[in-house]
């Protein structure tokens, strides 16, 4: 029984696994200095990411492993997303990290290892695969939450992190053995084909409310969303960045790959959950930011709120949800990327500016920075003629074609929820004097340029949408 | 059936009542006549010192963890050599390689943690 | 012996771990009842390979495995650095952060 490999088929995922293997042999060496290391996770993720996209224009499709790996343009386009994240997180990083020279290593490392994490659940097509790449992508991230060592606040963030991601990944693992006892397959495409819909065993049920409950811990769901907002307070901003994007877009990938594939046949039961998690979530999110002081806080609950706006998409449940909410995901982690990349920018010589007030004048003393978090912001708030609208209004119009009047009418009560906070930051940076005098330090290079690169995302498929909705519309399964 | 395995559950119950009864028995029985020397911990002969809850370092915490990282990769051995005689025919050598790649790649790390500082006793 | 007997064992494990994360507020000790979770799924896993005679579901325990290995070491670690900085690892007591 001779073994074929289809090589062309990986090859975004080896030269992920390639770059992380490169950057930890030259993380041995201390003669070399650190700040390659960064770079050559720029490079290597860059690499896949043009890979990625040239497999992409070409509709590559093709299975591995016994199935068990699936590339298609749904993998492809999340491969996408997750690339862009890892980028645009690496540039932001290299600034923030430069000032403790010698544990840069473990960390791009780290953010390596949870990219190809990700990738693997975007490609599974055996559910182990998806588990597997789920706790190689969470266990990366609870280290990198804790990263800071010595700082009191990122070892609490981890601590919580790994509890709650724990439990939560022992929830998904449970819910899958449950479907494996009622399927008798982990495999996503026999899953469809052993469910018929006279056959609807309560431990099919059982084991998709788990999947639910495991999905819902890990890209923050309202009801169980409360360690994000603790957990990108305490982590690393820059890492806070990277759990708010590419790990939330990961679990929607598995998320829509498992219920929309794997269980079709189960629709009735599980849109009807998805539709109150997706309110729930959308107006909790977004109505206890409002309340929040501290920016980064904002940020989660915002980020909670997004996951509601996905949630849409996926509740639709047609072609056009699931490229709505690719399209979104992939918006969403540019801008939310850009949005804490303006927090990094806003540092001060006693650290980094959290609280809203300290953002006050910034409007006329620091034109650049103010002129990105304003970017930002509105796109979040989804203003035209940036990304957030576009991405909110496909998805509102996948929910309307779908007939879910009353989720849309949800969704844009919430939109103008939160402009309110979004834009009391920008009034706060424009329009209110500082309460004192903050020295703000220089803008590192590489900072500014994954920022203007974020910018300029933002704006062009706010203004083109077509150039990225296209490709999302040929990544439906 | 679970009646079947009722026989199993009488001779634990008798198990447990022999060993409980005897024990009581020999606590009630028994003379008592304690000493300072009788009542001290028994440590292979030798004048025990100090408490046996005691803090040790946290470095055989971190040894304990790389072990557990390193031994339970053993795991995937086991259905991978089961498998091989099944392959060897026409493909042999690609999944030794394999193989070989796997083991190379955890060495890598082994390497890793020893540079680092993962192993060093001080 | 018929699969139910061992779903049901499985699942009064499964929610023996779920009540001890949610009651219990040593680190520690809610980490081992989560351990407990993923060997109840183990366990399902198991038999239900072998009530259909099959071998994926004995395949997915053994990387259960290696991850609820990987995931102890790096819990440890974690629980440690925080029991350095707060002596305590209460989670009620660990609670700096919250708005």
């Amino acid at each position: 029984m001779p073994i074929e490999i289809n090589w062309q088929l990986l090859m975004p995922e080896l030269i992920i696994t390639l770059t992380l293997l490169i950057v930890l042999v030259f993380d041995l060496f201390d003669s070399i200095s650190k700040a390659i290391l960064g770079w050559m996770t720029i490079v290597g993720a860059g690499i896949a990411l043009w890979v990625s996209i040239q497999m992409h224009q070409a509709g590559t499709v093709g299975t591995q492993f016994n199935d068990m790996f699936k590339v298609d343009n749904f993998s492809l386009f999340f491969n996408i997303i997750f690339l862009v994240s890892t980028i645009l997180v690496a540039l932001i990083s290299m600034s923030y990290l430069s000032r403790d020279d010698r544990k840069q290593g473990p960390y791009y490392l780290l953010i390596l290892l949870a990219t190809l994490g990700m990738m693997l659940m975007a490609a599974g097509n055996e559910l182990i695969i998806v588990f597997l790449g789920l706790e190689l992508m969470s266990l990366s991230l609870y280290v990198l939450a804790g990263y800071f060592r010595d700082n009191p606040a990122s070892s609490e963030a981890g601590m919580k992190y790994l509890l709650l991601g724990a439990f939560a990944s022992a929830f998904f693992l449970y819910g899958i053995a449950l479907i494996y006892g009622g399927a008798g397959t982990t495999n996503v495409p026999a899953i469809a084909e052993a469910i018929t819909a006279p056959n609807k065993s309560p431990l099919l049920l059982a084991g998709m409310f788990l999947l639910i409950v495991g999905f819902g811990f890990k890209v923050a769901i309202v009801p169980f969303h409360q360690w994000a907002p603790d957990v990108y307070e305490g982590a690393p901003t820059t890492i806070a960045a990277f759990i708010s994007a590419g790990p939330k877009a990961a679990g929607f990938a598995a998320f829509l790959r498992i219920f929309m594939e794997a269980l079709p046949s189960l629709q009735v039961e599980w849109s009807s959950v998805v539709i109150v998690l997706a309110m729930l979530t959308m107006t909790v999110g977004n109505v206890i930011a409002i309340a929040q002081t501290s920016i980064k806080r904002m940020l989660a609950y915002s980020s909670i709120a997004h996951a509601g706006y996905v949630l849409i998409g996926l509740a639709a449940a047609n072609n056009d949800g699931i490229s709505s909410a690719m399209l979104y995901l992939l918006v969403y982690c540019v801008m939310n990327i850009g949005a804490f990349g303006a927090v990094i920018l806003a540092k001060t010589e006693d650290g980094e500016s959290l609280m809203i007030s300290d953002y006050a004048g910034l409007g006329l003393r620091k034109p650049l920075l103010a002129m990105f978090m304003t970017i930002m912001l509105l796109s979040l708030a989804g203003f035209p003629p940036t990304a957030g609208f576009v991405g909110k209004f496909y998805v509102f119009k996948s929910a309307v074609q779908a007939g879910h009047i009353w989720l849309v009418i949800v969704g844009a009560i919430n939109t103008a929820i939160s402009a309110f906070y979004y834009l009391r930051v920008v009034v706060t940076m424009y329009m209110r004097e500082p309460e004192e005098e903050l020295s703000f330090t220089a803008y590192p290079s590489t900072l500014v340029v994954g920022l203007v690169l974020a910018a300029i995302g933002v704006l062009l498929i706010g203004i083109l949408p077509s150039l990225m909705l296209t490709p999302a519309q040929n990544s439906v399964f | 059936m679970l009646i079947d395995y009722l026989p199993i559950l009488l001779l634990g119950l008798f198990a447990v009542l022999f060993a409980g009864i005897n024990l009581a028995l020999t606590h009630i029985l028994g003379p008592k006549r304690p000493n300072r020397v009788k009542l001290s911990v028994y440590e292979s002969g030798v004048r025990p010192v100090g408490d046996a809850r005691q803090r040790f370092t946290i470095r055989f915490d971190l040894v304990a963890m790389l072990f557990i990282i390193f031994d339970i990769e053993v795991v995937f051995l086991y259905p991978w050599a089961v498998v091989f005689k099944k392959f060897s025919e026409t493909s042999g050598l690609f999944i030794l390689i394999e193989m070989l790649v796997f083991i190379g790649i955890l060495l890598l790390g082994y390497i890793y943690a020893w540079k680092k500082g993962g192993l060093t006793w001080d | 012996m018929s699969l139910e007997y061992y779903l049901v064992l499985s699942a009064l494990l499964f929610t023996t771990g779920v009540i001890g994360v949610l009651i219990r507020r040593n680190a520690i000790i809610i980490f081992m009842c989560i351990e407990l979770m993923l060997n109840a799924a183990n366990l399902a896993f198991v038999a239900i390979s072998r009530s259909l005679g099959e071998a994926t579901g004995q395949v997915f325990v053994f990387f259960v495995m290696t991850v609820a290995a990987a995931e102890v070491a790096i819990g440890l670690a974690i629980i440690v650095s925080v029991f350095k900085h707060r002596q305590t690892i209460n989670v009620d007591e660990v609670n700096s952060l919250k708005g």
